[in-house]
C-alpha cells in the first residue's frame, strides 16, 4: 500500500497539548521519586524558605495592621502633647481633658471621645483577685472606636453606677461562656484597696484583636460606684488632668484647623496662665503646651512616645526593623527560589536526552515549557505544605520570640495569600530551567552529542551561588554584630555593682508609707538574706515614674533637671559612692528631709558651677508644687554622686538631681548572700502583707537588660535566619563543587595519568569554591558593614568588636563551604582515572 | 516522497568549521527501504537528522512532502515531523521515569488522539511486537532487545510514512539484532519508507538500496536513484 506523507487526518499533526495534564504530574512525581535525597533537600528547602517568610510576612502585616480593626481607623486621631517645661520635652499621647468639649466644637469633627487607665480593676471570683486590663471611658468612645457590640447595651454598661461591659473572651475566661448578660462580678479597685463595688455585665463586646494599642478587657464610664467622685469631676469636667484623647474628623479634614482649635483651648487654660512669669520668659516663643493630632493607625510606630513611661503598657514598634523584617523574609524565600533553581537546573541537565526526545516526538516548545512548569508548581506545592506545617509548628515559640500574640496570624486571608505565594514561585522557579529545555537541540541527540550545560548557564548558576553564600555571610556578620553590641550593653556597667540587688514593684496605688508596705519593710529586713532596702520612683535602668523641674542658682538661669525621688539609704544600698562631698546617709539624713540635693557633675555643669567641689555646700532653688501652685524652695547640694546609667546605651547621659522623698513604690533589696536566699526572704514575707496580689520581682540586673529586650529578640531572630540562609548555602556550594568535579573529571583523570597527587587535586576542587567565596565576600561585607553601622549609630556606646564581625563571619563562611564541598573534593582526590577515562 | 538537491550542512565550534554534508543530492521514494553506511564522521547521522526534519540544511534545498523544508524555523520543521515521522536511536532513548506502554504512549501525546483510543492503540501495538507482559515495567528492567522493540513500538504508534533508524542494532547482540532487522523488514512490506544508518554490511543487506557516504558526499552512486 502506497503511503503518503500526507496526514491521514489533519488534526494528527495538531499537538493538542496546551492544558496541564495529569501525565506531566504523575512524571513530577517520578522525578522526584527517582532521587529522593535530592528531591527532599529541593521540597525542604523551598519549605522551610516559605516557612520563614510566612511568619515574618505573617508577623509583619499584624504590626501594619493595628488598630485596623476600628472602622475607618484613618479618620481617628490621637491628640498628643508636649510640655516645653518638661526636661527634654517628650511628645506624650495623652492631653489635657478639657480639650475634649473644644475638640466637639471643631470643624469636620464627627466625634470626640476619651479614656484613662487610672482605674486598673481587681476581679473577686471563687474567692482569687483577678487584674483586668480596664478602661475607663468617657462619653462618645463607643462612636469614636466604632465598638461592636455582640449583646446587650453600651450605653447603659457605661452610664450606670453598677454597669460594666465585657469582651467576649473575658467572658469566657471568668465564667466559661460568652453567655453572662446580667451576670454580676464583685470589683476592686485593686488587689489591696479594701472597697469592693459590684457592677453588672451590661454589654459583652467583640474581643479587639491583639494587635491594637487600645487593648481592653472590660470597659467603664467615669458614673463607676467604684471611680472615687474628685476623679470622676475631673474625667466629666475642664479638667488639664491629662488622659487618652481621640478625635474622629470626616475625610478629607484639614487637620490644621482642627489642631488650631485644641492649640487655642490649651493657651487659654487657667493652668497656662499660672505659669510664673520667668518660666514664661525662658519658654520665649515657644508655648506652655504644644498639641498635634496623630493617626491612630500609626500609634504603634510612633517613636515619638514610645519610650514614655505611659506608653510602656501597650507594644510598640519600629517600623523600620518591621520593613527590615519583610526584606529579611523575601530575602531568605529568595535565597530558597535560588537554590531550587540551581537544584532543578542540574537535574534538567541530565534529563536533556528526555527532552530532546520529546522534542523529536512533536512537542511544542509551549507543551515543553508547561510540562516543567507543572513540575516545578508540583515542587512548590509540596514545599507550601511543607512550609505550612514547619511555620504551624513553629509559631508558638515564634511568637513567644517576637513578644506578641500571634495565634490569630493563621487567617483565611493570609492563608489564601500564602498558598498564591507558593503559586508564583512555581511559576517564577520555572522560568530558567523550562528555558533551558526549550534551547535543547533535538538534532544533537541524534548525532550522539548531547547539549552540555553552555557556559552562559553555567555561569548564571555560580552567581547564584555567590548570592546565596554573601547573603548568609553578610547575615551572619549583622547578626554577631547585634548579639555583641546588645551583650556590650547588657553587661556595661551602670554605676554600681546590680549583682546582689533585687527589686520589687509594690501593687498598684500602693506606696511605701503606706501601713502594709511599712510592715513589709520592716520584717524584710530583719530576715537573714537581706542585708537593707531602699526606696525610689524607679529602680536603675526602667523610668515609669520619671519626671523633670526647673533648679537654678540665686540669680541665675533655671536648668530643667531629671529627678530622682530616694530613700535615705538609696546611695547605700546601691554601693555607690559619693564623687565629691556626700551622698544621702541613713544615719545623718532623716527620711523625706527636703533640705538636702544630690546632683551629677552634669548637672552642676549645666547650673554654671566651675567645679563639681564648687557645687558642693550651695544652695538652689526647686521648683515644686504645693497644692496645685509652682513654688520654689530652696535646696542644698551636700554632694555629687557618680554617673548613673539610669537609662539604655542609647541615651547620653544628662543632668541628674536625687532629692530624699520615700513615698514611691519600687523596693530594691540587697542581698546579704545570695540573690536565691534574698529571693527566699521575700517569698515567705510577701504574701503575709499581699495575699492578693502577684509578687513583681525581678534581679536588678534584668531590668536594666529589659531596655534592649528587642535587641536581643532581633539577634535570635537573625540567628535563626542566618542558620537557614548558610544551610542553604551550604547546599549552593555542595552542588557547585558536584557540579564542578562531575565537569572536571576527565581533566582530573588526565591530570592523576599525569603523576598530580591528591593534594593538587583538592587544590583545584578548593580553588572552584574560593572563588565563589571571595566574590561573595567582596559582594556582601561592605553592605553589611553599612547596615553594621547604622545600627550602631542608635547607641552612643558601642563595642569595639562590632567589625570583627565581619571577620568572624568570612571565617564561618569559610568553615560552611569547606564542609559542604569537602565530600566532592574527597571523590576528586580518590578518583580512578582509569574508570573515568573509560566511560 | 523526499528529495536533498545539493545539500550542504556546516557545523561551526569556535574558528572551527566542519562541513557535515558537501552537496549531497538524494531521493528517497515512497515505500523504499535504503540503507546509509560509511566511516565515523562520514555525515551519516546529519544525514538522518536533516532527513528527519531535526535540523535543516545550510545550503541547497530539502524536499519533503512536496515543501521545500530548508530556511524553515523549529517550531514549523516540529509541526511537519508529528506524526509523520518515526525514529529509532541506537540507545533506544527510551523515558526511565515512564512505563513500557507510558513510553510508547508518549508519540501521541501531542497528537489530538483522545486519551481512550491511544491506550487501546498501545496496547495492540504492544501485543503486536510481543511486549503486552511487559507493559507496565520501566525501561531498566527490560533486556536490550526487548527496549528497543519499545522504541520501535512507540515509533511506529502514530503510523508515520518514514521511519529513520539510526544505529538500531548497534547496541544489541547479533540474534537481537537480527530479530530487529526482521521487524524492520515487516515494516517496509507494509508500506512504510525507512532509511537506516548502519556499519554493519549484513543488516544494510536488509535494505533496498545502500547509499555509501564518505567525508560528508556521496561515496558510490546510489543504484538507479542519484538525482541529476
Amino acid at each position: 500500500m502506497e503511503r503518503s506523507l500526507r496526514p491521514l487526518m489533519a488534526q494528527r499533526s495538531r499537538d493538542k497539548g496546551s492544558a496541564v495534564k495529569l501525565q506531566d504530574f504523575r512524571i513530577g512525581l517520578r522525578v522526584l521519586a527517582k532521587d529522593p535525597v535530592y528531591s527532599l533537600v529541593s521540597i525542604l528547602g523551598l519549605g522551610v524558605g516559605l516557612a520563614v517568610c510566612l511568619l515574618l510576612l505573617g508577623y509583619a502585616r499584624y504590626c501594619w495592621q493595628y488598630n485596623a480593626y476600628i472602622p475607618d481607623t484613618d479618620n481617628v486621631y490621637i491628640v498628643k502633647h508636649r510640655n516645653n517645661l518638661e526636661l527634654g520635652a517628650p511628645w506624650y499621647d495623652q492631653a489635657p481633658l478639657l480639650l475634649l468639649a473644644a475638640a466637639r466644637t471643631a470643624p469636620s469633627v464627627t466625634n470626640a471621645s476619651g479614656y484613662v487607665g487610672w482605674f486598673p480593676l481587681t476581679v473577686e471570683l471563687n474567692g482569687q483577685l483577678r487584674k483586668l486590663r480596664s478602661l475607663t471611658v468617657l462619653p462618645g468612645f463607643a462612636e469614636t472606636m466604632g465598638l461592636r457590640v455582640l449583646k446587650g447595651d453600651l450605653n447603659e454598661a457605661l452610664s450606670r453606677p453598677d454597669g460594666i461591659a465585657i469582651t467576649q473572651d473575658t467572658a469566657i475566661r471568668l465564667f466559661g461562656t460568652s453567655d453572662v448578660l446580667g451576670r454580676t462580678l464583685q470589683l476592686r479597685l485593686s488587689a489591696v484597696d479594701e472597697n469592693r463595688s459590684t457592677a453588672r455585665v451590661a454589654a459583652i463586646l467583640r474581643t479587639p484583636p491583639p494587635n491594637t494599642t487600645i487593648p481592653f478587657e472590660t470597659l467603664n464610664g467615669p458614673n463607676l460606684s467604684l471611680v472615687p467622685p474628685p476623679m470622676r469631676d475631673q474625667l466629666l469636667g475642664a479638667s488639664d488632668w491629662l488622659g487618652y484623647l481621640l478625635v474622629r474628623v470626616r475625610p478629607g479634614t484639614s487637620l490644621a484647623a482642627v489642631t488650631e482649635v485644641l492649640q487655642h483651648a490649651v493657651d487659654e487654660a487657667p493652668s497656662a496662665q499660672k505659669i510664673p512669669p520667668e518660666m514664661k520668659e525662658r519658654l520665649g516663643d515657644r508655648k506652655v503646651m504644644d498639641i498635634k493630632l496623630s493617626r491612630l493607625r500609626d500609634a504603634y510606630f510612633d517613636r515619638e512616645v514610645a519610650n514614655n513611661f505611659t506608653s510602656l503598657t501597650v507594644n510598640r514598634g519600629n517600623s523600620t526593623v518591621v520593613a527590615g523584617l519583610a526584606a529579611l523574609a523575601i530575602l531568605v524565600l529568595t535565597l530558597a527560589a535560588v537554590n531550587y533553581v540551581n537544584l532543578a537546573t542540574i537535574r534538567l541537565i541530565r534529563r536533556q536526552r528526555e527532552i530532546a526526545m520529546r522534542k523529536v516526538l512533536g512537542a511544542s516548545n509551549g507543551r515543553l515549557a508547561l510540562q516543567f512548569v507543572t513540575e516545578s508548581l508540583l515542587v512548590s506545592m509540596l514545599a507550601t505544605a511543607t512550609g505550612f506545617v514547619i511555620a504551624g509548628l513553629a509559631l508558638p515559640v515564634f511568637s513567644q520570640l517576637m513578644n506578641r500574640d500571634l495565634g490569630t496570624m493563621l487567617t483565611f486571608e493570609n492563608v489564601s495569600t500564602a498558598v498564591g505565594l507558593g503559586v508564583a514561585l512555581g511559576l517564577m522557579t520555572a522560568i530558567y530551567p523550562a528555558w533551558i529545555a526549550l534551547g535543547v537541540r533535538s538534532s544533537l541527540m541524534l548525532v550522539g552529542r548531547p547539549d552540555a550545560e553552555s557556559p552562559r548557564s553555567k555561569h548564571l548558576r555560580q552567581a547564584l551561588s555567590v548570592l546565596q553564600v554573601a547573603t548568609a555571610m553578610g547575615l551572619a556578620g549583622l547578626t554577631l554584630a547585634i548579639f555583641w553590641q546588645t551583650r556590650f550593653a547588657i553587661d556595661a556597667s551602670p554605676g554600681f555593682d546590680p549583682s546582689a540587688l533585687l527589686v520589687i514593684d509594690l501593687p498598684a496605688g500602693v506606696t511605701a508609707r503606706n501601713e502594709k508596705p511599712r510592715g513589709l519593710l520592716a520584717e524584710l529586713t530583719q530576715q537573714s538574706g537581706v542585708a537593707g532596702i531602699a526606696i525610689s520612683g524607679d529602680p536603675v535602668g526602667r523610668s515609669k515614674q520619671s519626671w523633670s523641674t526647673e533648679i537654678k542658682r540665686e540669680g541665675g538661669g533655671a536648668v530643667t533637671i531629671d529627678v530622682k525621688s530616694v530613700s535615705a539609704n538609696f546611695f547605700e544600698e546601691y554601693g555607690i559612692k559619693p564623687v565629691v562631698g556626700r551622698l544621702f546617709d541613713s544615719k545623718i539624713y532623716q527620711e523625706d528631709n527636703p533640705l538636702p540635693l544630690v546632683i551629677n557633675a552634669i548637672a552642676a555643669r549645666q547650673l554654671g558651677f566651675a567645679s563639681s567641689q564648687q557645687a558642693v555646700g550651695q544652695s538652689l532653688l526647686f521648683r515644686s508644687m504645693a497644692n496645685g501652685i509652682p513654688t520654689l524652695i530652696v535646696k542644698r547640694i551636700v554632694g555629687i554622686a557618680p554617673e548613673i546609667r539610669f537609662y539604655s546605651l542609647r541615651e547620653a547621659p544628662g543632668a541628674v538631681a536625687y532629692e530624699l522623698w520615700s513615698n514611691s513604690a519600687t523596693l530594691t533589696v540587697r542581698a546579704s548572700g545570695s540573690i536565691a536566699d534574698a529571693e527566699r526572704a521575700v517569698l515567705l514575707v510577701w504574701p503575709k502583707y499581699f495575699p492578693n496580689s502577684v509578687l513583681e520581682m525581678k534581679p536588678a540586673k534584668e531590668i536594666y537588660a529589659a531596655n534592649y529586650a528587642d535587641d536581643a529578640r532581633l539577634a535570635k531572630l537573625l540567628a535563626l535566619s542566618t542558620a537557614i540562609a548558610m544551610t542553604i548555602a551550604a547546599f549552593g556550594v555542595y552542588v557547585l563543587a558536584a557540579d564542578a568535579v562531575q565537569r572536571r573529571t576527565k581533566e582530573i583523570a588526565l591530570r592523576k595519568l599525569f603523576g598530580t597527587g591528591r593534594r593538587d587535586i583538592g587544590k583545584l576542587v578548593a580553588k572552584e569554591i574560593g572563588a565563589v567565596i571571595l566574590l561573595s565576600a567582596v559582594l556582601a561585607l561592605p553592605l553589611a558593614a553599612i547596615a553594621i553601622a547604622r545600627y550602631l549609630a542608635t547607641y552612643t556606646e558601642r563595642t569595639p568588636l562590632a567589625f570583627w564581625a565581619l571577620a568572624f563571619a568570612l571565617l564561618v563562611s569559610l568553615i560552611t563551604a569547606a564542609i559542604a564541598g569537602a565530600r566532592q573534593a574527597w571523590i576528586a582526590m580518590t578518583l580512578k582515572p582509569a574508570i573515568a577515562l573509560r566511560t | 516522497m523526499l528529495k536533498l538537491i545539493n545539500t550542504t550542512k556546516q557545523f561551526i565550534g569556535g574558528e572551527i568549521i566542519t562541513t557535515a554534508l558537501n552537496n549531497v543530492s538524494l531521493q528517497i521514494n515512497d515505500g523504499e527501504y535504503v540503507a546509509v553506511t560509511g566511516p565515523s564522521g562520514c555525515g551519516k547521522s546529519t544525514l538522518l537528522s536533516i532527513l528527519g526534519l531535526l535540523d535543516i540544511p545550510d545550503g541547497g534545498e530539502y524536499w519533503f512532502d512536496g515543501q521545500n523544508v530548508a530556511g524553515w524555523s523549529e517550531v514549523k520543521l516540529s509541526e511537519l515531523r508529528r506524526g509523520r515521522i518515526g525514529f529509532i536511536f541506537q540507545s533506544f532513548n527510551l523515558i526511565e521515569e515512564l512505563a513500557v506502554d507510558e513510553n510508547v504512549e508518549l508519540a501521541l501525546e501531542y497528537t489530538s488522539v483522545p486519551p481512550k483510543a491511544r491506550r487501546e492503540q498501545v496496547a495492540q501495538m504492544l501485543d503486536k511486537l510481543g511486549l503486552a507482559h511487559r507493559a507496565k515495567h520501566r525501561p531498566s528492567q527490560l533486556s536490550g532487545g526487548q527496549q528497543q522493540r519499545v522504541a520501535i513500538a512507540r515509533a511506529l504508534i502514530t503510523k508515520p510514512a518514514v521511519l529513520l533508524a539510526d544505529e538500531p542494532t548497534g547496541n544489541l547482540d547479533s540474534a537481537t539484532g537480527d530479530e530487529v532487522m526482521r521487524i524492520l523488514r515487516e515494516i517496509n512490506d507494509e508500506g512504510t519508507t525507512i532509511v537506516m544508518v548502519t556499519h554493519s554490511p549484513a543488516h544494510a543487506a536488509y535494505a533496498l538500496r545502500t547509499v555509501s557516504l564518505l567525508d560528508g558526499a556521496i561515496a558510490a552512486p546510489a543504484d538507479g536513484a542519484a538525482v541529476t
